[in-house]
């Protein structure tokens, strides 16, 4: 213990002598296991934190048919009803924000809240008390007589309500659905979905109301419930999941028979079986879009720590040849090799304990930059990001790995020195060694390989992501702005349809606006058609039964001029295609514009324009097509154009997006359309106003994040990697002052020295890059579906990472080469 | 107290076998003071290596009391140099980041001696040789004779019954060095047997033998 103590005194003192070389260990380190951490945190809030405030979360087990663990409700009904291996079932839904006002408070202005409507045992399965009140009962939620009430969250009750006890019974209104508070959850309690932070959970008996989705826990095909159970204590998760599927096994059944479908349906639909997941630590679907970013942003920034290492061992190594007379004394005074070596290593320990605790802090700092790439809806997420025990024990063993592997070499390779040969020399005088040379030279090889892998892979994520970003949607992002309305519960389908039009009509009319339009779809964004299967026409319909399946989207007049779509033929809609109102009048011929693949896939080289479709099955549908315009994505930028059948838009949906194109700078339009909406229908809220580029943006966001994070850490490994090479020359320049002083005595001309050291550089240089590009061959496949545009082997990339990283390295090479140039051989020769 | 038989040292060079040491026989008695002299390149810093067992390449046989050294693995040779051997270098080989007094704790720490022991022979020894005044000092602070003084008590600090020093006083003024020489011929009449290297006739003189080396040959005495 006390020699450990002494070993870490004089690691200390030896570490503050060469204040240079610690600096540059240490901030190196901190950054690398500072990214590692960072990354790691964001590993363990997603996916390894057990959730906070719940009893036994390892218990927990998520419900899913066939690995989908979004369930209709009449599944969970069925299951919770029946099951006997488990202590309880509780199903909840998304968590998402809804209006709120507090019943008696002065407040006119609704304020949005994050809530979750959950099933009465959800607090009890989690095993979560009321620190006030009451949590939800199975009483709450009884089926067809739900009790209107609601309980809040520690958080929310101090936020809010001060920490009032009298919040209980107070009268609050979700969505104007009056709910009386009856309890507070307990501190530090945040529910079940990770990355969420409700403030109200609500019985989902109360959906129908709520959410005016009538047949919300009727319906069969609605998929909208996570389910999640609680297994007996020794009761398998196997022997649960069995019990369930015969349950699920059942009711498919008899579901299946009920709805007569074909054998190759049936069969598929009776495939289906249950699996269990553990959800000891909650559930989130950002795990399913982040994890395999996250495990690939793992594996570079573990390539960068250890680029690195190899780049501390380097210098170590380095430095080790000038200590060699301090480890020969110490030997001549008795210290075993393993003393030595101790002693090295605990240098090198405290210099990675050092950078650990600084990498921790750093960690602290990047991971919140981090969050900041993963969205839910619309805003970061609520991870938990500070540190706990995973957290540090994983710090602590990454400092101590790293520290081992950078130290280990150097105090290998540096205490095995011939003590008899190292004594009786002055310092320095047995820096020559060529074997100590040739791992050097090794060392800086692999950082070289390992940066041109890095950088390969970074060069392959910009690629994607400038190709995503200029594919032709089809339509014109810039100049373009799009919000939705946040409609309250008094408006029903006429003031709906009566608010849209005058809307449409004042933004037209708004100074800078060109055209406004209105569309069922959130184009870029979330929001894409309506699926409209067996589209027919005569020639269709001669030939097969089967016709063209197309998404159907709802646009109002000056969709296509307001969207910068090209309009191919015939003419967009007008006011006058607003199809009359009555039953009659909705049927007669719906006037419909098709996208450019819809009108050849239906109509061949035909015009189609004039001419008429329908749904198989249902000739009551018959359409007009009135023009054709080019093929667009709505979607993702990814994907294929989709086949797109336009239609007039009815006026009275209530999730329609409005865009509105401007002449000059998007954004500036967002005062005028907040003030229009105002005027016209002061209690309407605008939301989502964002510009077309924004969406964009963000449906980009994890290519983003892969590239911009990946060109980060390549570049800092480029870094360190020419750091290293411009060690390794500067050393061997000024080992071989001498030589080269007598060379240039004997007439050697300076460019000859220069381009001597240069050789030995590039050469290093070279051989890394080659190695580099086979691991990047063998690598770069695993990436292969995160890329779009690029090949996982673009020669374009091999080809201008290799030519950026030789032209880096020759500058660092030239560096050392030019001060060998200046050698005086006067003054060399002196030396000695 | 040590017996060499036919020691034989070579290097292995591009011309052949390099001999730096031929058929050395020598027989030192304890307490004794042996000084070896001869000219540049002679191989007295080999001889004095093999004795202290940081050179352990060489044939013949080598015996320190009774045990035989060339019989001895590496491991057991730094055994044997712990327990009897000190060493004191030409250029004083102090360990520049540490202090005086932790240059002399040095070689206790690698002794399985315990701290509060450690403290107290450290603190007898710095008392011993007059430098307690220095023990907080680093060696670049201290002349060139104070850090061989420094350098003779870390040597002896774990009591070597054998003390060899390799051209002591070769860095040292003349004054220094008849200081370091008295010392060495006060440790030797408390019992230390010494073998040193000089080209000194002076300090050879401050010796009861005198063995002459030459091209790695040893002169009758
Ligand atoms: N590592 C070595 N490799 C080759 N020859 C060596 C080595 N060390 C010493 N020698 C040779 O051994 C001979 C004796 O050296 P040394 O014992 O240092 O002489 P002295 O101390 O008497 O001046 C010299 O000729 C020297 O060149
Ligand atoms: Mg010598």
């Amino acid at each position: 213990m006390a020699t450990l103590w002494q070993d870490i005194r004089y690691g200390l003192r030896m570490l503050g002598r060469n204040p240079g070389f610690t600096a540059v260990a240490v901030v190196t380190l901190a950054l690398g296991i500072g990214a590692n951490t960072a990354i790691f945190t964001l590993i363990d809030a997603l996916l390894l934190k057990p959730l906070p405030g719940v009893q036994d979360p390892q218990q927990l087990v998520l419900v899913t048919d066939n690995g989908w663990a979004s369930l209709p409700y009449p599944l969970y009904e069925h299951l919770h009803n029946s099951s006997q291996s488990l202590l309880g079932l509780f199903a909840s839904s998304g968590v998402s924000k809804r209006k709120m006002k507090v019943t008696g408070s002065e407040e006119v202005k609704a304020e949005s809240v994050w809530n979750q409507p959950v099933s009465g045992n959800f607090f009890s399965v989690l095993g979560a008390p009321a620190v006030l009140g009451r949590m939800l009962t199975a009483n709450d939620d009884r089926p067809g007589a739900p009790q209107p009430v609601a309980v809040i969250s520690y958080d929310f009750w101090r936020r809010r309500f001060g920490q009032d006890p009298a919040v209980i019974g107070k009268i609050i209104t979700l969505e104007d659905v009056p709910l009386t508070i009856v309890g507070v959850a307990p501190r530090g309690f945040l529910g079940f979905v990770v990355g969420s932070r409700p403030d109200l959970w609500w019985p989902i008996q109360m959906v129908p109301q709520v959410q005016g989705w009538e047949d919300a826990l009727a319906s069969e095909g609605s998929q909208w419930l996570q389910i999640v159970g609680r297994l007996k204590p020794g009761v398998a998760q196997t022997q649960a999941r069995d019990e369930l599927d015969v349950i699920f096994k059942r009711m498919r059944l008899e579901q299946a028979d009920r709805q007569r479908l074909s054998d190759k349906k049936r069969q598929d639909f009776l495939s289906h079986r249950i699996e269990l997941q553990s959800a000891g630590t909650g559930f989130t679907w950002l795990r399913r879009d982040f994890l395999r970013l996250l495990s690939i942003l793992m594996g570079i920034v573990g390539l960068v720590l250890l680029v690195a290492c190899t780049n501390l061992a380097g210098l170590l190594l380095a430095r080790g040849t000038a200590r060699q007379r301090e480890f020969g004394v110490r030997a001549a005074l008795g210290a075993g090799r393993w003393a030595l070596v101790r002693q090295f290593v605990a240098e090198s320990l405290l210099l990675a304990a050092v950078g650990g605790v600084l990498g921790l802090l750093l960690a602290q700092w990047g991971v919140r930059l981090l969050a900041n790439y993963i969205p839910e809806y619309g805003a970061s997420v609520l991870l938990q990001l500070t540190p706990d025990v995973r957290i540090l024990a994983f710090t602590f063993l990454v400092s101590v790995g790293t520290g081992l592997l950078f130290g280990l070499l150097p105090a290998v390779r540096t205490t095995r020195a011939d003590l008899a040969t190292t004594l009786k020399n002055e310092a320095g005088a047995l820096l020559g060694r060529a074997s100590g040379q040739l791992w050097n030279k090794l060392l800086v090889v692999s950082q070289i390989a390992l940066t041109c892998l890095l950088l390969i892979g970074a060069g392959l994520f910009v690629r994607t992501l400038q190709t995503l970003k200029a594919v032709d949607a089809g339509l014109a992002r810039e100049n373009l702005v799009l919000f939705r309305l946040d409609l309250g519960r008094e408006y029903n389908a006429s003031r709906r349809a009566q608010l849209h039009q005058e809307l449409l009509r004042q933004l037209e009319s708004l100074p800078g606006v060109r055209s406004a339009t209105l569309a069922s779809v959130l184009s870029m964004g979330s929001r894409g058609g309506y699926f409209m299967p067996n589209l027919m026409t005569d020639a269709v319909a001669a030939k097969t039964t089967r016709g063209l399946h197309c998404s159907g989207v709802g646009v109002a007049p000056n969709y296509l001029q307001t969207m910068g779509i090209l309009l191919l033929a015939g003419r967009d809609f007008g006011p006058e295609d607003l199809p009359t109102s009555g039953a009659e009048g909705r049927r007669a011929l719906r006037k419909v514009i098709l996208s450019q693949s819809v009108a050849r896939s239906l109509f061949g080289q035909d015009n189609p324009v004039g001419r008429q479709l329908w749904e198989s099955g249902r000739s009551e549908s018959t359409m007009e097509v009135i023009g054709v315009a080019r093929d667009v994505q709505h979607q993702k930028l990814r994907d294929k154009p989709s086949t797109t059948l336009f239609y007039y838009v009815d006026m009275e949906d209530s999730d329609g997006t409005f865009y509105v194109r401007s002449r000059g700078s998007a954004l500036s339009m967002a005062g005028g359309i907040r003030r229009t909406v105002r005027e016209i229908a002061p209690d309407v809220e605008v939301t989502g106003l964002r510009t077309m580029e924004d969406v964009v943006d963000d449906q980009l966001r994890q290519e983003r994040m892969l590239s911009q994070l990946a060109s980060f850490f390549s570049l800092s490994a480029l870094a360190l990697a020419c750091l290293g090479l411009y060690g390794i020359l500067s050393y061997a320049v000024s080992r071989r002052t001498r030589e080269i002083g007598i060379r240039m005595a004997l007439g050697a001309r300076r460019e000859t020295v220069i381009l001597g050291i240069m050789r030995q550089g590039m050469m290093l240089a070279l051989i890394g890059c080659g190695l580099g590009i086979i691991l990047a061959i063998g690598l770069t496949r695993i990436v292969s579906n995160l890329l779009y545009g690029v090949t996982p082997t673009d020669p374009l990339t091999f080809a201008f990472v290799s030519f950026v990283l030789i032209a880096v390295a020759a500058l660092a090479s030239y560096l050392p080469a030019r001060r060998a140039a200046r050698i005086d051989p006067m003054v060399a020769l002196r030396y000695e | 107290m040590i017996q060499l038989k036919n020691i034989e040292k070579c290097y292995q060079t591009r011309a052949g076998k390099n001999y730096v040491l031929r058929q050395i026989n020598l027989e030192i008695e304890e307490g004794d003071f042996v000084t070896f002299m001869g000219p540049s390149a002679a191989g007295k810093t080999t001889l004095l290596n093999i004795l202290g067992m940081l050179d352990g390449d060489w044939e013949g046989e080598y015996y320190l009391y009774d045990h035989a050294v060339h019989d001895l693995k590496p491991k057991e040779r730094l055994a044997l140099n712990k327990q009897y051997i000190g060493f004191v270098f030409q250029n004083f080989n102090l360990l520049d980041t540490l202090t005086v007094y932790e240059n002399l704790d040095v070689p206790l720490s690698y002794r399985n001696i315990k701290g509060s022991e450690r403290a107290s022979i450290v603190c007898d020894t710095l008392d011993r040789f007059g430098i307690v005044g220095k023990k907080d000092l680093f060696p670049s602070q201290l002349s060139g004779g104070q850090q061989q003084l420094v350098g003779v008590a870390r040597a002896v600090i774990a009591n070597p019954k054998l003390l060899l020093a390799d051209e002591p006083t070769g860095n040292l003024h003349s004054s220094q060095g008849e200081a370091i020489m008295d010392l060495f011929k006060k440790l030797n009449r408390e019992g230390t047997t010494i073998i040193q290297v000089t080209h000194n006739d002076k300090y050879a003189a401050y010796s009861k033998r005198i063995i002459r080396l030459k091209d790695g040959w040893m002169e009758k005495e």
